[in-house]
């Protein structure tokens, strides 16, 4: 047991940070997004001595993830428990501030939690549709039109036109 | 909003927002132990409880304790004859995934004259876009109360130039009764734009243009008085794929509507 109670801490050591930042992205909230990510790292554990393919762990632990977050945002946990969720209707944001980058991560949480995983995965995560597709265990096609969607219903909520960088 | 620019918007959004110190590896451990400990007791209890169950009802009722032992065994979290074919809300295999797949036929009968649709088309541009071909088509289960959603999609073009044809039937489980416009509206929340109702036969069909539309220039929607919801999207262009644009809608605004009062697209 020692052994992978070893193997085990180093790789949350190693990788919990990274699993954290998406997780927040997800959820918009720094202690969900620890309990997310606690919560994804218990099922790891679980299955942590039946893992050969370690070259896969990533994808596996982000995969966990995701669907962890969706399984709890379907069953209302994040909509009952947001705390963050201020409402968002003063002057639109440029996007150009530190506070109103701050903003984005704040309507991000307004588009729809599948959407929104999708977009955190490719445009965060900068996985390939393929990759994204196996995290969130869909389609490709999937993949594509939850994009689509997430994109549009997060550019309904920002200024048009969107400030460039 | 486009894909580049939320790509460049995370990262400074991220890289401004204050990170809480790191999570401890030891509290991790021991919320992984206390798991193993919690989900050992459960499974033993389980276990003790359904043999103390089959001693007493005996084999008369051998096969509905099968089904009881399936039952507690899933609410355990020990999942069994888990149906692999749906995760979630998307249906790979089954009478949903093949309503999707009829859709996507219908679309496809209903390429204008001189056009073509190519079923191996992909995107040329990025290589993290090249996830297989353009076609697709599929059936999740994303409306409220369990309804589902059915979409297809192809592009459509000639001499090497393509459009985008976009379809999304709705067989909602409530009582929506958005129509017209409104409904138009709802549709990848595309905005007011420019809406006109278009007579077909005796439907009215919502013909909205999209003001600034980067992916979607035009759709057409009808809801059947059942609450089936038709959507028919078209753009010039396929966004996102490094295709060279078609140039011209594929269809007029008088043919798009006729699409969507096609009953062929009602899926009922």
């Amino acid at each position: 047991m020692k052994g992978k109670d070893d193997g085990f801490a180093a790789y949350f050591a190693a990788k919990s940070g990274t699993m954290r930042g998406t997780a927040y992205l997800l959820c918009g909230d720094w202690h969900r997004a620890e309990d997310l990510v606690q919560n994804a790292f218990i099922k790891l554990y679980r299955a942590w001595n039946r893992i050969t393919e370690h070259e896969k762990l990533d994808a596996y632990t982000r995969q966990i993830l995701v669907r962890t977050f969706l399984d709890e945002t379907r069953r209302g946990f994040f909509r009952r428990e947001q705390v963050t969720d201020e409402p968002i209707d003063r002057e639109a944001p440029r996007l150009g501030s530190t506070e109103d980058r701050v903003v984005l991560l704040q309507l991000l949480a307004k588009v729809p939690p599948r959407q929104r995983a999708a977009l955190v995965l490719r445009f965060w995560e900068d996985l390939s549709l393929e990759d994204t597709a196996q995290a969130l265990r869909c389609s490709v096609g999937t993949v594509k039109s939850q994009t689509s969607r997430g994109l549009a219903n997060l550019r309904a909520l920002l200024p048009a036109p969107t400030a460039t960088y | 909003m486009h894909e580049q620019e939320l790509r460049v918007a995370l990262r400074n959004a991220m890289d401004a927002t204050p990170r809480p110190p790191e999570m401890n590896v030891s509290e991790m451990l021991d919320a992984a132990h206390v798991d193993r400990g919690r989900r050992r007791s459960t499974l033993a209890g389980i276990a003790t409880a359904v043999a103390v169950v089959l001693i007493t009802a005996g084999a008369v009722f051998a096969p509905q304790l099968h089904t009881v032992a399936r039952q507690i065994s899933a609410a355990a979290g020990e999942v069994f004859g888990q149906d692999d074919t749906q995760d979630g809300k998307t249906q790979t295999a089954g009478p949903h995934a093949e309503l999707g797949e009829h859709l996507l036929n219908q679309l496809l009968s209903s390429v204008p004259h001189g056009l073509i649709s190519p079923d191996d088309l992909e995107p040329t541009d990025n290589p993290a876009n090249r996830g297989g071909p353009l076609r697709y088509h599929q059936a999740s289960q994303d409306l409220p109360n369990g309804g589902w959603r059915y979409t297809a999609e192809i592009p459509v073009g000639k001499d090497g130039r393509w459009a985008r044809l976009y379809v999304e039937v709705d067989h909602v489980a409530d009582s929506s009764t958005l129509a017209g416009c409104q409904l138009a509206q709802t549709f990848w929340n595309v905005g007011s734009g420019g809406c006109i109702m278009t007579p077909v036969g005796d439907k009215q069909i919502a013909v909205l243009t999209v003001a600034d539309g980067d992916q979607i220039d035009q759709v057409a929607a009808y809801r059947y008085p059942d609450g089936t919801a038709v959507f028919i999207a078209q753009a010039k262009h396929f966004a996102y794929t490094g295709l060279t644009p078609l140039g011209t809608e594929p269809f007029t605004p008088e043919q798009l509507a006729a699409q969507a009062a096609d009953p062929k697209f009602r899926l009922r």
